[in-house]
């Protein structure tokens, strides 16, 4: 007789994925899933969206990411901007590692070239590295917990899993996680040095948001996020490499992305899906995304 | 909910490079303050920064090769390799299975921002060094001191800006509290360069020579670099091997303004630091000493005043800003401010505001420490970081208990 398996052990953390949305700009082949293929503004035209009050001196990623949150929460288009107090107990986590390259390029090439009176106080406070997680507060009124994280090609599910965290400890009700890269020419340079990405595989702007709870206070997917012994089996049906070809490399969108994929399979009548994250240069991180 | 305590510090910066030195800057009220040298500032009419001068990352580096990595990952990885050392924990040894490394920042490797912006500048997208683009992205802070130190935990880099080093703080604690992790090294490191310069500049918020916190006439930030890590340990862990303890980390409080990009709130951070002290089951009163964020800017040092004054009445502890002697060495602030809290509490006494001389009306609860470290007995402390974006993330310390 053979020895009974051993029990799976428990995950160290889990949320519930009470809602989410996938914002990809630009042309996308009909080889790609369903939910990545509808249509999404770039930053340019997120006023069609946002509506136009606000966005001046907006750098794309931060535009696609508020576009992200807008959809997932379930705004109509050009709604009026949420108003009254901010939500205390909504926190948001942003990973991305490219997304306001562009702006402190732009000062560090004025202040070189025509010195430091060509820069301007406009775009200064877009050069803060928190730029995005701090725009998507106030914008929608999320007075919570506001963390920016740029882990590299892991950093998405890295913001997963600091979610997780703050909702385990009590510091949130709700987290809003948004992933999100830029494709201006700063942001590709930088990326097509980078050690991991394959040859080839361009960078790709995209946008994506989950909005997390506990996973006891909803009827949605669970995300669950730690060991995954006995899981192993769990078919892989989520990582970086299976859309390259199709979307190129969304970089730190990739693992909300991905996630954001496997919701949309759970929710489609999916079994348990694991996603996982990263490059032999940063590291890797997986989590698993199962039916309630 | 385990412990966590405090067990090692690795400040390196512009007031001393080690717990020792830091200290000794500390108490004298040493300024870290000279003209720029590490880019030409005559551009500027403000040419006075923090610039850790001192530092020489092959005197404290054992493993990483130092050109192969930015001055913030240096900074980072040498601060890690000091709270190491100071912790007494075996380099190399059994800790480092599964032990993590969470840096905060606001600008990571910004040099080498500047080095590749002047070779595009002179020879176009070709003319970049391909090794400086690698050594650019900002997840190479927590990977330096990963690395340094052969950690095979988590590492992770938030930039969650001015703030980002009580930020690191908060997630470390959380993961050695949660049962995670034994010990974790947190903390923040930024470089002093041009372009950050040129933005806080063009904001209209740095000051020429001296930042004076909390005097009737502060002008605004002084930038500055550094590199300040601690030893976050389970306190069951440490004190089975023996581990000198300068504090326990109370607990923390984040939220955010989501007000204004620039402008900070005084409602939202005094309910931050109610956050904090629900979070370290303390109550206000309880607070011996307030490490501020003290920027030395008209607007942050009031309204962080009057948030004070909102929460502890007519009771304000002491509240002084290390800012005076650093700057503002944006993502690592935290992180020395941090490392000043420890210290006060393990050696008993009140760091001080310097260059303070006269008293702003609008606050008069406020007492900075002016100009001279004061002896105390510091039971619980708090410790204060802002950023833009109205992240606020305020971190809470006790005496061992």
């Amino acid at each position: 007789m053979a020895a009974p398996s051993p029990a799976p052990a428990p995950p160290v953390m889990s949320a519930a994925v009470t809602a989410y949305a996938l914002h990809v700009p630009g042309d996308k082949p009909g080889t790609l899933p369903a939910a990545l293929r509808g249509p999404a503004c770039d930053g340019p035209e997120a006023a069609e969206l946002l509506g136009r009050k606000g966005l001046l001196a907006k750098d794309q990623a931060t535009r696609l990411a508020l576009c992200a949150v807008h959809r997932a929460l379930g705004r109509p288009p050009r709604a009026p901007r949420p108003t009254g107090p901010a939500d205390p107990g909504a926190a948001v986590v942003v990973s991305s590692n490219l997304g306001n390259v562009a702006t402190v390029a732009k000062i560090a090439r004025e202040t070189l070239d025509q010195g430091p009176r060509a820069v301007s106080p406009m775009d200064a406070p877009g050069a803060s590295s928190n730029v995005i997680a701090g725009a998507i507060a106030i914008w929608f009124r999320l007075g919570g917990p506001n963390l920016t994280v740029c882990s590299g090609a892991t950093a998405g599910l890295d913001a997963v899993r600091l979610a997780c965290l703050l909702l385990r400890a009590g510091r949130a009700r709700r987290v809003v996680v948004v992933g999100v890269e830029p494709d201006d020419a700063d942001a590709a340079l930088l990326h097509a040095a980078r050690a991991g990405v394959p040859p080839g595989v361009p960078l790709r702007a995209a946008a994506a948001c989950l909005v997390l709870e506990p996973a006891e206070a909803a009827r949605a997917p669970v995300i669950e996020l730690g060991r995954f012994a006995g899981r192993e089996d769990a078919p892989a049906a989520w990582t970086p490499g299976e859309l390259a070809g199709d979307l190129g490399d969304t970089y730190g969108a990739a693992g909300v992305l991905l996630t954001g994929l496997a919701v949309a399979d759970v929710e489609g009548g999916g079994g348990p899906t694991r996603v996982i994250c990263g490059d032999p240069e940063d590291g890797r991180r997986e989590l698993l995304v199962r039916p309630r | 909910m385990s412990r966590v305590v405090v067990t090692g510090l690795g400040p390196v910066s512009s007031i001393g490079i080690g717990v020792t030195a830091f200290l000794g800057g500390l108490r004298a009220g040493r300024s870290g303050v000279s003209p720029i040298e590490s880019f030409d500032a005559s551009g500027f009419p403000h040419r006075h920064a923090g610039e850790t001068k001192d530092f020489r990352p092959e005197a404290v580096l054992r493993r990483l090769k130092p050109e192969a990595w930015g001055r913030s990952s240096q900074l980072a990885a040498a601060a890690a390799r000091l709270a190491v050392r100071d912790a007494g924990l075996d380099p190399g040894g059994s800790w480092t299975g599964g032990a993590g490394a969470v840096i905060g920042t606001t600008s990571g490797e910004s040099q080498v921002v500047e080095l590749l912006v002047a070779q595009q500048l002179a020879d176009g997208f070709a003319g970049m060094d391909p090794e400086a683009i690698r050594r650019l992205p900002a997840e190479r802070l927590a990977y330096a001191v990963a690395e340094e130190l052969g950690l095979t935990g988590e590492a992770l880099t938030l930039a969650t800006a001015c703030s980002a080093g009580n930020y690191a703080i908060g997630y470390a604690y959380d993961c050695v509290a949660g049962g995670e992790a034994d010990v974790m090294l947190a903390g923040g490191a930024d470089s002093v360069c041009r372009w950050a310069h040129a933005g806080f500049y063009r904001l209209g918020a740095l000051t020429e020579r001296e930042c004076r916190p909390f005097d009737a006439g502060r002008s605004g930030i002084l930038t500055a670099e550094g590199g300040a890590v601690l030893v976050l340990e389970n306190a069951d862990h440490a004190a089975a091997r023996g581990a000198r303890v300068y504090a326990e980390v109370l607990g923390y409080g984040v939220n955010c303004d989501a007000g204004h990009m620039v402008a900070p709130d005084e409602d939202s951070i005094a309910a931050c630091m109610r956050i904090a002290h629900g979070n370290a089951g303390i109550r206000p009163q309880d607070v011996d000493y307030i490490s501020a964020h003290g920027t030395g800017t008209p607007a942050n040092d009031l309204v962080e005043a009057r948030a004070v004054r909102q929460v502890f009445g007519d009771g304000a502890p002491p509240i002084s800003s290390i800012k005076s002697m650093l700057g503002h060495t944006m993502g690592a602030a935290s992180g020395f401010g941090a490392i000043a809290t420890a210290l006060a509490i393990a050696e008993g006494f009140l760091p001080p505001t310097i260059n303070w001389t006269t008293p702003d009306p609008g606050m008069p609860w406020v007492d900075p420490v002016p100009n001279t470290a004061r002896p105390a007995e510091v039971r619980v402390a708090q410790n204060n970081g802002f950023a833009f974006g109205g992240n606020n993330a305020i971190t809470m310390f006790g005496a061992v208990r």
